[in-house]
């Protein structure tokens, strides 16, 4: 026996009108936060937050893309009934209580959807509303209010190893030798033997040599190398190298600090690029002192400068540390991607 | 174009933006994998294609990872709706702290960050240990009623769902409605990348907090000893909540500590981390997750300390 009551009808209408309102909710969240990711994207502004090296920029526009796009088809579907995957049909007589005059007397004998969410989820329009507003707020504050660069307070708390050297390898997106390396290794692939260092240093390839720092970095027009910070700082992991850059007239970038260690004279700052993973919170300031031959000139903390010189290097306890003897600093403008990827 | 100068809160919103822009692509790509679970995976599928004996599933949920090789943020909302499923609880758990350290990815990754540095020992010792405990903490929940393990909104839903298939096995000869599947995928996937998202940036909120507000130098002060090296790399990696891909080449640089510690750092910090604590209380109950971390903390640390008596080149 089934018996239909208008309190149900009115139930299942507010069910529906319920998870219409949560799906539209999840659709207006969704949107947000997928537009989010495409404006920074589009803007430029992600590069400050993600490496350029391997594909999370591009991650990122597809994430924020998927996002809208999802949203867009679920706001459009909002209205649509699903069944769900899973067999529900229910084949089962009703009972249902009557709450009005008249009299239902026959057998229900039906298959029937009752609509429900799928995963017979007991979320609620103010379950959904908290969600999106701890979802969203931050999101947009952030996004809103983000300087798309860290202050000076934020650089001296992960400045601890500025009076450390090179520990470890050499990242190889900053290794000078890596070119050299490559030919040496196919040349001595090549040849067999004792003959391989020898021919290899003849045909230039085995000792680490001027030539291949030039292959290697350009040079401006007053013929200064252009050698980022992170690659100078490497070099004082490799004498090799050493051997080669110290002297050389050489011009670098990158954004300046007062050096705190070894600088009683006042003669000296720092000058620091980020080095970074995957994103801008797995980020380290590596940076090399900078030795002016009398009083340091002015300057804006964490400013962006040019700074040209020549390559000398000092013995900081057990470690090599590459100072930059500058002549020469100029204010130059934050380029577009401000921290250097270490994977490659 | 920024609205506003650096300053530290905005160090704050710089890095939570940074973490979030890294992590989010993953749930979406987790969510939606877990939203076509939902609409097209038949109910038990996972658990048919098991071994039969439970704990040779749970020791071959271990090395799933190496076919379905899945990042920590991307596996909760994964496993969330395979346990849904039918998948073990104990065989979802080992899949879901071994996926994220067991496959190739981490594996050439990690290689490539201790290159020069005995490569081969870290990356084999990371996943071999990993691989190990993880299998441990499946035989070890399989000991256990999920009833204390999942939250009971998910527990409910196991059991609709499985009183709605034995109603339905029944069945046969009903003409079977075709669901609108790509409707009932989206829509989980939505639901769940807000379910998931939520605690996913409560985490990453502290996890800023702490990558902009403290001084990162105090770390260094622990590395004196193994004894106290280890459990504050472990700290230090749960704190972090970095991705397993990337931590190897963060651990790399820290070599003021063990190998032993650095190894420690790389196994307890994908298992375990900040955002992790808030998306596992998506699915489990929180007595469990914090048993899971402490059991982890206390498993992994032992391990590990016992593995600095190993001779290692390099260090």
């Amino acid at each position: 026996m089934e018996q239909y009551s208008c309190s149900w009808n009115l139930d299942h209408y507010n069910s529906l009108m319920s998870q219409r309102l949560i799906i539209i909710l999840q659709s207006i969240v969704l949107f947000v936060f997928g537009s989010i990711f495409i404006w920074f994207y589009i803007y430029g502004r992600i590069e400050k937050y993600l490496t350029s090296v391997g594909s999370f920029q591009m991650q990122a526009l597809l994430a924020g893309l998927f996002l809208c796009v999802i949203s867009t088809f679920l706001l459009l579907t909002s209205s649509k009934k699903v069944s769900c995957s899973h067999d529900h049909d229910h084949d089962h007589d009703h009972d249902h209580d009557h709450d009005h005059d008249h009299d239902h007397d026959h057998d229900h004998d039906h298959d029937h959807d009752h609509d429900h969410d799928h995963d017979h989820s007991e979320i609620t329009v103010g379950g959904m509303v908290l969600t999106s507003m701890i979802v969203l707020v931050p999101v947009i504050i952030s996004a809103l209010y983000t300087p798309d660069a860290y202050s000076k307070n934020w650089v001296q708390n992960n400045s601890s190893g500025w009076g450390k050297g090179v520990i470890g390898e050499t990242p190889e997106a900053f290794n000078l030798k890596k070119q050299n390396d490559k030919q040496s290794i196919k040349i001595e692939g090549e040849l067999d033997g004792s003959k391989n260092k020898s021919v290899a240093d003849a045909a230039g390839w085995g000792p680490y040599t001027i030539d291949d720092l030039k292959q290697q970095v350009d040079q401006n027009k007053d013929g200064e190398f252009l050698m980022d910070v992170i690659s100078i700082f490497y070099t004082g992991g490799d004498e090799e190298v050493q051997g080669v850059v110290k002297g050389l007239p050489v011009e670098t970038m990158g954004q300046v600090m007062p050096e705190t260690m070894r600088n009683s004279e006042g003669k000296r700052i720092r000058i620091f690029r980020l080095m970074m993973n995957c994103c801008i919170a797995d980020a380290r300031p590596v940076s090399i002192p900078v030795e002016f031959s009398g009083v340091v000139p002015s300057y804006k903390e964490m400013g962006w400068y040019k700074i040209h010189g020549v390559m000398d290097y000092e013995k900081w306890d057990e470690f090599t540390i590459p100072v930059l003897k500058a002549q020469k600093m100029v204010p130059t403008e934050e380029p577009p991607e401000s921290a250097f990827g270490q994977r490659q | 174009m920024p609205f506003t100068e650096p300053s530290q809160i905005g160090d704050l919103y710089f890095a939570f933006l940074g973490i979030l822009f890294e992590g989010a692509p993953y749930i979406l790509l987790g969510t939606i994998i877990s939203g076509f679970i939902d609409a097209y995976l038949p109910s038990n599928m996972m658990d048919r294609f098991l071994p039969k004996n439970r704990y040779a599933a749970i020791a071959l949920a271990g090395l799933l990872g190496a076919i379905f090789p899945v990042c920590e943020c991307a596996i909760v909302p994964v496993i969330r709706r395979l346990v849904q499923k039918g998948l073990p609880v104990s065989c979802a758990i080992t899949y879901m702290l071994s996926a994220p350290i067991v496959n190739p990815i981490v594996a050439v990754s990690t290689y490539s960050a201790f290159a020069g540095n005995d490569p081969l020992f870290m990356t084999f010792s990371r996943i071999g240990i990993a691989y190990l405990v993880t299998v441990l903490v499946g035989v070890v929940v399989h000991q256990f009623s999920i009833k204390n393990i999942l939250r009971d909104r998910l527990l409910n839903k196991i059991e609709t769902d499985s009183q709605t298939i034995q109603s339905s096995e029944v069945l046969v000869n009903k003409e079977k409605e075709t669901p609108d599947r790509l409707l009932i995928a989206l829509r989980s996937a939505a639901r769940d990348f807000l379910d998931v998202g939520m605690y996913f940036i409560i985490g990453v909120m502290i996890t800023a907090l702490y990558r902009t507000q403290i001084n990162q130098g105090v770390v260094d002060q622990f590395a004196s000893s193994d004894l106290i090296g280890i459990p504050a790399m472990m700290i230090l990696s749960f704190v972090l909540s970095l991705c397993s891909t990337s931590d190897a080449f963060i651990a790399a640089q820290m070599l003021s500590f063990s190998s032993a510690a650095k190894l420690a750092f790389l196994t307890y910090g994908p298992m375990m981390d900040v955002k992790l604590v808030f998306m596992y209380s998506s699915v489990f109950k929180p007595r469990f997750v914090l048993s899971l971390a402490v059991g982890l903390f206390i498993v992994i640390g032992i391990l590990f300390y016992q593995w600095s008596n190993i001779p290692v080149p390099g260090t």
